[in-house]
């Protein structure tokens, strides 16, 4: 799967090119997110605009996404996520730890508080 | 509208289960329009044939899984058939972790919840040798907030 990157001073958006992140690609993603991460960036707004379907294994990606970021003294906050996706953190409760903006411009405002902190 | 079935079958990859998703919705948006129980229901489905794949297959891949999709008025029933050991034992699962400590969220076990959380009944047979998991969801209730 692909990833479209670009920064915004420190903070670095990343947006999946895939309609979907399930069993299929999961691991990739994690991968090519924590090489991201590795690289430095740890404020990272997730764009799921064109993402249409996460499965479980899409899920425990975006987990463990979240917990390196975190061991790095850094966040994770999502944009642009569709109903049915905010349904599915919504039953699993997700909804009380993921951070999720409407769009890019409020992610990155959501972002730049956490680095003045 | 009388039931309708349709029956086809998937190898036992994981490449495969975006393609299933998708036929999946294709195939219940003739009866349901939420969009939010359309995903969910594609979302068990996949679900339960990746742990078809995982956990009685054991990742072999080239097996067959047989699914069967019947759509009524007031239900959707799937039928997920493979024949393995039966070791496949769709236990209820619930999500324990503290929302406000990260370390204790899980990573694994969101398949299983997500069937036993979505569909209003799971169960399984034996059929000689052939294992099916069968679940229902019905389609009559005004609270779909239960999606």
């Amino acid at each position: 799967m692909e990833l479209e990157t670009r920064k915004a001073g420190q903070v670095i958006i990343v947006k999946p090119l895939s309609d979907n992140i399930n069993a299929s690609i999961s691991t990739e993603f994690k991968s090519k997110m924590v090489d991201l991460i590795n690289q430095g960036n740890s404020f990272v707004l997730l764009n799921l605009v064109q993402v249409d379907f996460i499965d479980s294994m899409g899920l425990g990606a975006v987990i463990s996404i979240l917990k390196t970021l975190e061991l790095s003294q850094g966040k994770l906050v999502f944009c642009e996520v569709k109903p049915p996706i905010i349904n599915l953190f919504k039953i699993t409760r997700l909804t009380q730890v993921f951070k999720i903006a409407k769009n890019e411009k409020d992610g990155i405002d959501l972002l730049s508080k956490e680095i003045k902190k | 509208m009388s039931p309708k079935s349709i029956k086809f079958t998937v190898k036992s990859e994981i490449d495969h289960l975006t393609l299933l998703w998708k036929a999946v919705q294709a195939i219940c948006i003739t009866v349901v329009k939420d969009e939010i129980l359309l995903y969910n229901l594609g979302l068990c489905l996949t679900e339960a044939v990746m742990n078809v794949i995982n956990h009685v297959y054991k990742n072999k891949p080239g097996k067959i899984i047989e699914i069967i999709i019947t759509l009524s008025e007031n239900k959707i029933v799937f039928r997920i058939i493979d024949t393995g050991n039966g070791g496949h034992v769709p236990q209820p699962k619930t999500l324990d972790y503290n929302p406000k400590d990260i370390a204790t969220l899980p990573e694994k076990g969101f398949g299983l919840f997500f069937i036993h959380r979505i569909m209003d009944e799971v169960t399984q047979n034996i059929r000689g040798d052939k294992h099916v998991l069968l679940m229902k969801k019905h389609l009559n209730r005004k609270n779909e907030i239960n999606k």
